[in-house]
């Protein structure tokens, strides 16, 4: 049993028994020294906020451009990656962007448009991207569970930018909004969007990736095979029968990937959905309801996202640098999203990752066929069908 | 003449406020000595100054005291630059909590906070002013609700339904799996 005593006594440590009983008469405050003191919480305390009074709500409706640019600067770092996903995909065409000073000298100057009614749009955006950070470390140590642990806050940076990255992919690629005007759904558009980001980010974006991957494939939709495997847990020395685990299990071998190629496709806060709150659906035809309902489309074809970073990566071997060292396959105990195992490797991470915008121009053939063999194969929810 | 380097200093908000003698380098870091500064002539600031704020001399002294500890760090001035003692630009770093600091904010009663705040804001001291919104929102991280209400002195004015719709508006993955098995 762990010693809650320490822990108590620790936090006890952090709070002197003096700022508990210290109070501030804030309704009596100016309107600015109340947005000051808003702007130097966490996230999460912001979020708090709003349930606090309505005077308090109001003002941070009214102020939340300010307000959450010194919170993104610090709970939602890197900011370049957060505004590139407000502009693409939370607030189109509401012209944000940074001020080229702001994000450097730290003095946040995050143009954010001012508009009430962008205000959820982005908190629900920032909830989700938290509970994206709570939720992965389970997901990625799934199968080490003897590595368990939480992120530290360098590799909870990466585990954003990679989020942010796969946002945007996903608006522009795997809808169920069109993809955007100058944006093209082949695979070169594809590609050609996946090269501005550099090698180094690649790698962390496919590390979210097949974790998300492997997560749908367990917990949202197990394959056929692995529901026999895991017995009925209701009666465990009852054998299941081949029809029930097929009432249950989501198809074997190729029908099984082809399902979860196709549910990833998911907008990442449905996927997030899913993955949260599966035990909510009893059938596979609620579950089927659900995605359908999200993403009526989402049935015409699987995801691209793989391809497109394993082609990058791909053709920048020819590049000036070494070929890429790291396998790009996941679970692994280091790397990606997470820490190398030594400083050497950790160091290497800098070299690749200022490659950004290369590998336009020797596209190999035989990796154009990848691209057909990936087209033709079809999306699909249901294994029965 | 020698500048002046003693500054005279007084709250005339209410009638009868104590005359303060700050040193000129500690009050520089109010914004609005410095304009004061500017506009007249070393005679004029013989005589007192006369500001006025709604704080008692008791709040007023304290943020004295942190000026006159605080004399010789870089002074922010009007159009947003650092300066130092030598009225050279300093690169902005983020404010951090000196250990005195920490002594100093940790020894102040709820009053005496509030009034920092008022005053630091009408004085225009931008270290000061940042470093106690940054000791409230220090205050309130990662409380419940209920508890931030306490530290604020705030009742809530939400109606049970109203406070239910904004948890639900909160809610962050929406549930939606009860209209999807009722369909």
């Amino acid at each position: 049993m762990p010693s809650f005593g320490g822990m108590q006594q620790a936090v006890g440590q952090l709070r002197p028994a003096a700022a508990a009983a210290l109070t501030v008469q804030l309704e009596d405050l100016p309107v600015e020294t109340t947005i000051e003191i808003l702007s130097h919480l966490d996230f999460a305390t912001l979020d708090k906020m709003l349930l606090v009074s309505r005077r308090l709500k109001r003002i941070i409706e009214s102020h939340w451009a300010t307000i959450l640019s010194a919170v993104v600067e610090q709970d939602f770092s890197p900011a370049e990656g957060f505004l590139a996903v407000l502009r693409d995909v939370i607030l189109p065409g509401s012209g944000v962007h940074s001020a080229d000073s702001g994000i450097l000298n730290g003095s946040s100057q995050l143009k954010l448009p001012s508009s009430a009614g962008g205000f959820y749009a982005v908190m629900n955006f920032c909830r989700a991207v938290k509970r994206w950070e709570a939720e992965f470390p389970s997901l990625r140590f799934c199968y080490l569970p003897q590595h368990s642990r939480s992120l530290e806050p360098h590799e909870l940076r990466r585990l954003r930018s990679a989020l942010y990255a796969w946002w945007r992919f996903a608006h522009a690629f795997h809808g169920p909004a069109p993809c955007p005007p100058g944006l093209d759904n082949s695979p070169e558009g594809r590609r050609s969007f996946i090269r501005q980001f550099s090698t180094a980010q690649l790698h962390e974006l496919y590390d979210l990736w097949s974790t998300i991957d492997a997560a749908v494939g367990t917990r949202v939709c197990p394959s056929t095979s692995a529901v026999i495997a895991m017995g009925n847990p209701g009666a465990p020395w009852k054998m299941m029968t081949m029809e029930e685990a097929a009432r249950i299990g989501w198809g074997t071998y190729a029908v099984h990937i082809e399902i979860v190629q196709t549910m990833v496709k998911l907008r990442p806060e449905d996927l997030l959905h899913l993955l949260v709150y599966r035990h909510r659906y009893a059938t596979k035809a609620s579950v089927i309801q659900f995605v359908r309902l999200r993403h009526p489309r989402i049935e015409e074809g699987p995801q691209t996202l793989t391809a497109a970073i394993l082609d990058v990566v791909e053709e920048r071997q020819s590049s000036p640098f070494p070929p890429f060292p790291f396998k790009l396959s996941f679970p692994l105990n280091h790397g990606g999203i997470l820490d190398h195992k030594t400083p050497e490797l950790e160091a290497l991470r800098d070299v690749y990752n200022t490659d950004a915008g290369s590998g336009v121009h020797d596209y190999p053939q035989w990796l154009q066929d990848r691209d057909l063999s990936m087209t033709v194969r079809g999306g699909r929810l249901d294994s029965n069908s | 003449m020698a500048p002046i380097q003693i500054l005279k200093l007084q709250n005339t908000f209410k009638p009868g406020g104590k005359v303060f003698e700050v040193e000129r380098a500690a009050a520089e870091h109010s914004g609005l000595v410095q304009m004061l500064l500017q506009d007249f002539d070393d005679s004029d600031l013989e005589a007192i100054i006369p500001i006025s704020v709604d704080v008692s001399d008791k709040g007023l002294a304290k943020v004295f005291e942190w000026m006159t500890h605080s004399k010789d760090l870089p002074k922010t001035t009007d159009d947003g630059s650092v300066r130092g003692p030598d009225d050279s630009a300093v690169n902005w770093k983020p404010l951090t909590f000196s250990d005195w600091d920490k002594k100093f904010f940790d020894a102040l009663d709820s009053e005496a906070l509030y009034e920092i705040l008022i005053a630091a804001n009408y004085l225009d001291i931008k270290p000061l002013y940042e470093l106690g919104c940054q000791f409230v929102a220090n205050m309130i991280r990662g409380k419940t609700t209920e508890q931030i209400r306490e530290i604020l002195n705030i009742t809530s004015d939400f109606n049970p339904e109203e406070e239910l719709r904004i948890r639900e508006q909160k809610a962050l993955v929406k549930d939606e799996s009860e209209t999807a098995e009722k369909n």
